[in-house]
């Protein structure tokens, strides 16, 4: 559990400082609590964000993944999908 | 009938990424052509370009940038500046439209997404990929972010795109469908399938090895083709009374739109056609060739294309063929596609205002066949210009000028 929480603090500063970076917003109101609504992210930008994850950290992140809503809902889905091999780790497991 | 008028522009070109900075390096004679800043990884040749000058951080967040491919933030950049030139406030955003131009739309993320899933299969595209491609991304993003409620229309007709955009809002002010509009025309198409297409085509100049900002010589008898460029204009177009009645600064009276269709060959120009759009322009615009100072030629330095706009010159305006200055500014700005249309017809409205006609350059050897007054590599300083005229030609024969005057 402590272990978990630890992941997911670091998860989530990564996060924060990516979404403060590529939307170029003021790190201190990127919170774990802040809708993405509400830092005026559209949902075809939250998208490609998330793409841009996937791209990053070479995870997939499942088709059915939870509605996201917070900053720190996309930290929850990070530390999931990090834990599950990604199609190119499967790939890259298999050659 | 309404007048309408020009009260701002924007541009991004090759030869400059304001219209004061454009104006001043072509009336210089200073050729923005050069070899390409990228090579490709599948194939470095080295390839002739006009390519501007441009930083998207300069402009946009990095997450804003990674979802709008560079002919939209050409045309945004260029429309921000037309708004801040006009000074317009807009106070009725369903009386202002988006006409804009384009001849191949979001070019580098098509080819970006093909790349990408034929390299790597199974493969996947961006989330973005289709709002970023679709033909109607800038207008839909200049409408966005100026909040303007109006038509935003897409005309793709090739090279006379932005021509065409430009004459539509025009019709569209004239005829009291709306009040204001931002009109012109984005391209960003330096991508390698692209310029593969164009060289294929035999319409691309051969490259002066000596000195590659040459390579571009319209109407000369060594021109050997054009140089595909990039880059975006815009202009804000308003219905004469308003525009007076705010105090806005009037560049000029937009008073003709002649357009055109050869119905002869896809590529092949035809100069009764070309005639046919100059001469409606003329009619619209109460203006006869007489009165015309000035004519910004689509001039592509193709072998036959040169000739068959000389030769519709001298049929639209008769014997004033022979007096009109003609350049074209393709030499050193390239061409830029669906963008040139606008880029050209703002060269010739500051030729108007400044009584400076901008060259045509790298025209050191005359052909006999292209017979008339092209200002050949200087600019020439002219007093009492009061119309002109701005020719753009496209493939598939569609023809489109403009024609402006000084507004009194």
């Amino acid at each position: 559990m402590v272990l978990g929480e630890t992941c997911m603090s670091a998860t989530l500063e990564t996060i924060r400082q990516m979404i403060a970076e590529e939307f170029q917003l003021d790190h201190a109101i990127v919170t774990a609590d802040a809708t993405l609504e509400s830092l005026e992210i559209d949902s075809l930008s939250a998208i490609e964000f998330m793409f841009l994850l996937e791209d990053r950290f070479k995870i997939d992140f499942p088709e059915d993944k939870a509605k996201i809503k917070t900053v720190g809902d996309i930290a929850i889905e990070l530390d999931k999908a990090i834990g599950a091999p990604s199609d190119e780790r499967k790939a890259l497991a298999r050659s | 009938m309404r007048r309408v008028v020009v009260t701002g522009l924007g541009v991004l070109s090759a030869v400059g990424n304001t219209p004061a900075a454009f104006f001043e390096t072509l009336v210089a004679g200073r050729s923005g052509i050069r070899h390409l800043s990228h090579s490709f990884p599948e194939d470095a040749t080295p390839r002739l370009a006009a390519e501007v000058d441009f930083h998207p951080a300069a402009h946009f967040t990095p997450m804003r940038a990674s979802m709008l491919d560079r002919t939209t933030m050409l045309a945004l950049v260029a429309a921000r500046q037309a708004f801040a030139d006009a000074g317009i406030p807009v106070e009725q955003p369903e009386h202002f439209g988006v006409y804009w131009g384009t001849g191949a739309g979001g070019a580098n993320t098509t080819e970006e997404a093909y790349r990408g899933l034929w390299q790597n299969p199974p493969g996947r595209a961006k989330p973005a990929t289709v709002v970023m491609a679709m033909n109607n991304a800038a207008a839909s993003e200049i409408s966005l972010e100026f909040g303007l409620q109006g038509p935003s229309l897409t005309y793709s007709t090739a090279c006379s795109s932005a021509a065409v955009a430009i004459g539509e809002a025009f019709h569209a002010i004239r005829y009291g469908h709306v009040d204001s509009a931002i009109a012109g025309g984005a391209d960003a198409m330096l991508t390698l399938g692209t310029l593969k297409a164009w060289r294929a085509l035999q319409t691309v100049a051969r490259e002066d090895e000596k000195d590659p900002a040459t390579s571009c010589r319209p109407f000369a008898k060594d021109r050997s083709g054009f140089v595909i460029g990039e880059g975006a204009g815009a202009l804000i177009l308003e219905e004469a009374d308003r525009a007076t009645q705010r105090g806005a600064t009037i560049y000029a009276e937009l008073a003709g739109y002649g357009v055109s269709s050869d119905a002869q060959h896809v590529t092949k120009p035809s100069a009764a056609g070309q005639a046919r759009a100059i001469s409606n322009a003329l009619r619209e615009a109460g203006l006869t060739s007489e009165d015309i100072g000035y004519v910004n030629a689509h001039g592509t330095a193709t072998a036959v294309g040169d000739i068959v706009e000389t030769v519709a010159l001298k049929m639209a305006l008769g014997d004033g063929a022979r007096k009109v200055r003609i350049s074209s500014t393709k030499s050193m700005h390239g061409h830029l596609m669906g963008a040139t249309g606008a880029v050209e017809f703002i060269a010739a409205l500051l030729a108007l205002r400044h009584g400076v006609i901008p060259p045509t350059a790298h025209l050191f050897h005359a052909d006999p066949e292209c017979d008339l007054d092209y200002v050949p590599n200087e600019a020439r300083q002219v007093s009492g210009i009061k119309a002109v005229l701005s020719s753009s030609f496209a493939f598939g024969g569609n023809n489109a000028v403009l024609a402006a005057k000084a507004f009194t």
